[in-house]
C-alpha cells in the first residue's frame, strides 16, 4: 500500500481548477481527488432551505455572502485540501475582492454539510476537523434522516439539536435563528 | 414497500438467542437481523483495552459488571432491538433482578462503540440515539483513524477527546479515568 501511495501524484488546487469540466464537482483531500456524486432530492432541498434562510438574513442585514454547494475553499496547502461545503457564509470583511475566478483562499465563516446515506463517520469528522483547523468558526452537520443538526464551534465541543431546538448564528451571524424543523421543510410551511 | 414490510416476520430477542451458533455475530434492529462482520485488529484491540479497564475498575471498587464485545443488550421491545456494543458497563444496582441466562434486558449505563471505516454517519447516529433513548447515560464513540473519542450524554452535548485528553466515568463510574492515547497506543503511550 505504501508503495502505491508514494507513486500517486498529489494534485493542487491549481490542478483541480485546470481540470476539464465534466459536469461533476470535485473536492481535494490532502491532494487526492474526490468526485462528489449527485445528491438525493432531499439532500438538495435541505441545503437550499438553509441557504434560503441564510440569504434572507444575510442580505437584509448586509453581512456578507452566501455560497452554494459548488464553491471551493482551499483550507490547507501542501498537500492541498479544497472542500465544497453544501452551503457556506463568508463575512463581508473577509469576502475576497475578486471571487469571479479560482478557488477561494480562505475558510468560510460558516460551513454547512448535509449528510448523505453513503457518508462515513471518518469522512465527515475529517471534514469538520479540516474546517475548524482552518479557522471556520461554525460548522453545521445536518442529518436529514434523523432530523438533527450537530453544531461544532470548536475542536472539542459539539451540540446536537433536534426537532424542538433552534439553530443560531452564534458570533458568526448574531441574531440569526432557524428552528430545526424549518431546516427540513418547505419555507412556505415555516411558522 | 409497505406490503413487503408487512409480510417480513420480525424477530424477537428470544428468536435471536435461539439461533444456532454459526460463528457469526448478529444484532437485531427493530426486529431485523443484522450480521456484524468480524472487526479489524486495531478495532478489536482498542475495544478490549477499554473493556478491560472497565473490568478492573468495576471489580476493584465493586461498582458493577463490565461486558465485552459479544454481549447482547435489549434496548427496546416490539419490535426488538438488541445491540452488542464493543464494551459496556452496568452498575450493580441495576443487575440485582436480572436473569443470569440470555441477553441483558436493559441498556448499559456506559456503552462503547468503536468506529469501522465502513460505518456511516447515519448508522452511528442511530446507534447512539438508541442507547440514549433506552437510558444509557454515557456513550463513547471511538474513532481509531482519527484518534478521537466523542462522548455523548442525554444533555445533547457531545464532547470530543483527543490525544492528551483524559476520559472519565462521570456519575456512572465515579473516579474512573482513561487516557485517549492509551486507548490507541497501549502501554507505549506512557513509555
Amino acid at each position: 500500500m505504501a508503495a502505491v501511495r508514494q507513486t500517486t501524484t498529489l494534485m493542487t488546487a491549481e490542478d483541480l481548477l485546470a481540470l476539464p469540466d465534466d459536469g461533476y464537482t470535485y473536492e481535494l483531500v490532502e491532494g487526492e481527488l474526490r468526485q462528489m456524486p449527485p445528491t438525493s432530492g432531499e439532500h438538495s432541498r435541505v441545503e437550499l432551505y438553509i441557504a434560503f434562510w441564510l440569504m434572507s438574513f444575510v442580505y437584509r442585514n448586509r453581512l456578507g455572502k452566501v455560497y452554494g454547494s459548488d464553491a471551493g475553499f482551499r483550507l490547507k496547502r501542501s498537500p492541498d485540501t479544497v472542500l465544497c461545503p453544501d452551503t457556506s457564509f463568508v463575512r463581508t470583511e473577509r469576502v475576497p475582492q475578486d471571487d469571479r475566478t479560482g478557488i477561494m483562499e480562505l475558510p468560510p465563516d460558516l460551513a454547512v454539510e448535509v449528510v448523505s446515506p453513503s457518508n462515513t463517520i471518518n469522512d465527515m469528522d475529517d471534514k469538520v476537523g479540516v474546517y475548524l483547523a482552518a479557522g471556520t468558526s461554525l460548522v453545521w452537520v445536518v442529518r436529514p434522516r434523523h432530523r438533527q443538526v450537530t453544531v461544532y464551534t470548536s475542536v472539542g465541543h459539539a451540540r446536537i439539536l433536534g426537532d424542538t431546538d433552534v439553530l443560531d448564528g452564534g458570533d458568526v451571524l448574531p441574531g440569526f435563528t432557524l428552528p430545526v424543523v424549518d431546516v427540513f421543510r418547505d419555507p412556505e410551511l415555516a411558522g | 414497500m409497505t406490503a413487503v414490510r408487512q409480510t417480513t416476520t420480525l424477530m424477537t430477542a428470544e428468536d435471536l438467542l435461539a439461533l444456532p451458533d454459526d460463528g457469526k455475530r448478529y444484532e437485531l434492529v427493530e426486529g431485523e437481523l443484522q450480521e456484524m462482520p468480524p472487526v479489524s485488529g486495531p478495532h478489536g484491540r482498542d475495544g478490549l483495552r477499554i473493556g478491560s479497564q472497565f473490568l478492573v475498575y468495576a471489580e476493584t471498587h465493586d461498582l458493577g459488571e463490565a461486558y465485552g464485545a459479544d454481549t447482547g443488550f435489549i434496548l427496546s421491545r416490539n419490535p426488538d432491538t438488541v445491540r452488542a456494543p464493543d464494551a459496556a458497563f452496568v452498575r450493580k444496582e441495576r443487575l440485582v433482578e436480572i436473569d443470569a441466562e440470555g441477553f441483558l434486558p436493559l441498556a448499559p449505563d456506559l456503552a462503547v462503540e468503536v468506529v469501522s471505516p465502513s460505518n456511516t454517519v447515519n448508522e452511528m447516529s442511530r446507534k447512539v440515539q438508541e442507547y440514549l433513548d433506552a437510558g444509557t447515560a454515557i456513550v463513547w464513540v471511538v474513532e481509531p483513524q482519527r484518534r478521537q473519542v466523542t462522548v455523548y450524554t442525554p444533555d445533547v452535548i457531545a464532547r470530543i477527546y483527543r490525544d492528551g485528553d483524559v476520559l472519565d466515568g462521570g456519575d456512572v463510574l465515579p473516579g474512573f479515568t482513561l487516557s485517549v492515547t492509551y486507548i490507541f497506543d497501549g502501554p507505549r503511550a506512557t513509555r
